[in-house]
């Protein structure tokens, strides 16, 4: 398929889905059930507008990027710990495999009993993007090419210069796959906690006290910027996994 | 450089046992035989990758290893993967520069400074690969079969800016090949081996001189080398 009729196509599928849903407004005809999309559009409209938009918006990035700071910190050391003792990866794997079987919800509401409410959001967000980015990074320190390796070594490129030369460099990739992939865990495991903490500010509270008054159309609205959040990160890793990959 | 009283066994098979060879300074030995002789070993145990169960080997104090394949780094330029080996050797970042082009422009890639290996023909890279060792001083050249995963009709004008390269700078360079007249064209001397464990079967110096000397001498050369392998 060529790249225009893919866009037509994705176009289409993308019309089809609005026409899908208004044809399914009109026919339950219920703001409360299937808002219409002009009242959507007009809620959404209302809360960009707001001057709580930005705070709460803000406050949900603030602690996407604290459990991103926190993931980053902690799975890169234990990668390399991983790395150099075979003992430390095996020590890891339970709790590897755990967080990937335990349900999200499972663990927001342990959180929710066990810290206070603020610490709730980043502790789970840590434990769902955790394993995500420690797999990437482990992986590609495993995957370190010998050849090169040996190249470095006969060449005298060793210690510090073999980090900035040779193991920085075959990582880049790697770590951005891995944050891209973290961060779109982190938003939801974020945005989750906050509906059931319901922390002052924040996006997943708009969410939670928009469902409890029945304003269906205001539930969607804060869901769009939700989907914003991750599509603006998405698109920074995008960009900065293009700009590293020029010499390929 | 001086090779005396080797030992070193992979498990319980011996490769070397008891192995000595003296090698000429500053000139080419080609060094053949058949693939598990332990040709690969002895280079790399010259060079120190790799450790010898007794035995020693002389001036083998900076050995540079040019490989099969180029070994560049892939996301850096041919000008920077050359100025990388500089780093620890030249303090003056110009300097560095001004050396690692004149290095690539002795083996032709003045225009290609600035493409990554990703974006090189395979004889490109491997012209960086040898610009990147010839750029260093070090005493010793240690070639693991460089020409041999090239296009043959690469080779001839690969080889031919190699030396001018060497006649240049020359160093003790050992030379492992499979091929017979690749040895007999660039060699002083030429060394052949015999496996399990490594010994040396036959040695024998080629005539003229490598700079240049005429395709019958090489020819020559490269008979004698497979009667001694047919053998």
């Amino acid at each position: 398929m060529s790249k225009r009729r893919e866009r037509i196509v994705f176009a289409l599928s993308c019309l089809g889905l609005l026409a899908l849903w208004q044809a399914l407004s009109m026919a339950v005809d219920s703001a409360v059930l299937v808002p219409s999309l002009l009242d959507i559009v007009k809620e959404a409209w209302s809360v960009i507008r707001s001057k709580a938009f930005l705070l709460n918006l803000g406050s949900t990035l603030l602690r996407g990027a604290e459990s991103f700071a926190l993931i980053a910190a902690v799975s890169i050391a234990l990668a390399v710990a991983s790395h150099l003792y075979k003992w430390v990866s095996v020590a890891l794997r339970p709790l590897l495999l755990l967080s990937k079987a335990v349900p999200v919800m499972s663990i927001i509401l342990l959180a929710f009993i066990w810290f206070s409410s603020a610490a709730v959001p980043v502790f789970s967000a840590f434990l769902m993007g955790f394993p995500i980015m420690y797999t990437q990074v482990f992986s590609a320190l495993e995957s370190l090419d010998p050849q090169l390796e040996q190249m470095c070594l006969v060449y005298g490129i060793t210690g510090k210069r073999r980090l900035r030369h040779f193991v920085i460099p075959s990582l880049e990739p790697y770590l951005i796959v891995g944050s891209r992939q973290a961060l779109s865990v982190i938003w939801k495991a974020v945005i989750a906690s906050e509906v059931l903490t319901v922390p002052g500010l924040g996006v997943g509270s708009r969410i939670q006290l928009a469902q409890v008054q029945l304003e269906t159309s205001r539930v969607l609205a804060w869901t769009m910027a939700a989907v914003l959040l991750t599509a603006l990160s998405d698109g920074i890793f995008e960009i900065l996994l293009k700009r590293k990959a020029s010499w390929r | 450089m001086e090779i005396r009283g080797l030992f070193k066994s992979f498990g319980s098979l011996e490769v070397f046992k008891d192995f000595s060879l003296s090698i000429r300074d500053r000139r080419i030995t080609a060094l053949m035989g058949p693939s598990g002789c332990g040709k690969t070993t002895l280079l790399n145990m010259i060079s120190g990758l790799e450790k010898a169960d007794k035995g020693t080997i002389e001036a083998s104090d900076g050995a540079l290893f040019i490989f099969q394949e180029p070994r560049l780094l892939p996301w850096k330029t041919a000008l920077e993967n050359v100025e990388i080996v500089l780093e620890t050797l030249v303090e003056s970042p110009l300097e560095r520069r001004a050396r690692a082009i004149e290095s690539l422009e002795m083996m032709r890639l003045g225009d290609k400074l600035d493409s990554y290996p990703s974006h090189l023909s395979g004889g490109q890279r491997q012209r960086v690969a040898l610009a990147r060792a010839f750029c260093l001083p070090a005493k010793v050249l240690l070639m693991d079969e460089p020409f041999s995963s090239l296009d043959s009709r690469l080779v001839d004008s690969i080889m031919k800016d190699f030396l001018a390269m060497y006649q240049k700078s020359p160093r003790t360079a050992i030379f492992v090949t499979h091929d017979g007249l690749q040895a007999g064209r660039l060699a002083d001397e030429v060394v052949l081996l015999g496996s399990s464990p490594c010994t040396v079967l036959d040695r024998f110096i080629v005539p003229s001189d490598k700079a240049s000397r005429s395709l019958a001498d090489a020819l020559k050369a490269h008979d004698r080398i497979e009667r001694v392998f047919e053998q």
